[in-house]
């Protein structure tokens, strides 16, 4: 299962970006199960995003979940994942998302932002994400990329 | 939600990228009926589009609710117009692509989102929670 993470440049210390991905797989394998979770942090370079027409300082957060997850069992993940991820970045409310999306679902999401991409442009997306991110995690232990390359 | 992911290869100015920004949100608010403080929008850049392509938008928007396949439509092609003109270039070289989410697959301001149409109530609620909370506004 996969889960990606958009995040604002120099919002959330290296440190507090580990102790939220030990979060989310904990909470994960309690609320959904024990399938792998593959974490991708996305930076967001500055004044490149834009929350409520304001240069933004808002973080979403992104899952993939079993098709058909019982809305109870998805809406207590959520909501714990979204308590537990302020208390360690010390954000407001409206400045955090999180969505669990069924997986067929976000198939298809992620294959539509591939589709506006040349051949090309997908081969050498998808490198960069996967060579960015391996250096990361051999360096930090966690696999940070960014949105602008 | 509302999140529109906007994909080129070279950036826009920051000017630019601001408008861009509120035609958005000016769009889909104007159409849909959302709160502005739902709609995020993320400039990506560094890729190779398809061909005949400068900008991808993809947007996940909220379904169900009073939303219908007509106003979805309708957003697609004032989308595509609007964000043409914001970005100075021919309506030819702008993809725009919408995907429905459904509404309790998302959190923000610390609830699960309303379906579409009930925005008013939720948001009613969130101010009381966030006020109880002693949480004031971001």
């Amino acid at each position: 299962m996969r889960s990606l993470i958009a995040i604002q440049e120099g919002q959330i210390s290296l440190e507090q970006i580990k102790a939220l991905e030990k979060m989310l797989r904990k909470l994960y394998a309690e609320h959904i199960g024990p399938e792998k979770l593959t974490v991708i942090w996305n930076v967001a370079a500055r004044q490149h995003t834009i929350t409520d027409r304001k240069w933004s300082r808002s973080s979403t957060v992104t899952m993939e979940v079993p098709d058909g997850l019982e809305t109870q069992r998805r809406e207590a993940f959520m909501l714990e994942c979204e308590k537990s991820w302020r208390e360690v970045t010390g954000q407001h409310p409206d400045q955090v998302s999180v969505g669990a999306f069924d997986q067929s679902r976000y198939d298809e999401i992620l294959k539509s932002n591939l589709t506006r991409l040349s051949t090309l442009g997908r081969v050498s997306y998808l490198g960069k994400l996967f060579t960015r991110a391996m250096i990361s995690k051999m360096q930090h232990g966690v696999m940070i990329t960014r949105f602008n390359q | 939600m509302p999140l529109y992911t906007l994909a080129s290869k070279r950036p826009f100015s920051e000017q630019i990228r601001f408008d861009i920004a509120q035609v958005i949100t000016d769009v889909h608010c104007g159409l849909t009926g959302a709160p502005t403080e739902f709609v995020n929008v993320v400039f990506m850049t560094g890729f190779r589009m398809r061909r005949g392509t400068t900008l991808g938008v993809n947007g996940n928007v909220r379904m169900g609710g009073d939303r219908n396949a007509d106003l979805y439509q309708r957003l697609n092609d004032q989308m595509h117009r609007r964000v043409a003109e914001a970005a100075q270039l021919d309506i030819s070289r702008v993809l725009v692509t919408l995907i429905g989410i459904e509404p309790h697959w998302v959190v923000e301001g610390g609830m699960v989102l309303p379906p579409p149409g009930e925005e008013a109530g939720w948001l009613e609620r969130k101010n009381a929670v966030h006020a109880a909370m002693g949480i004031g506004p971001a």
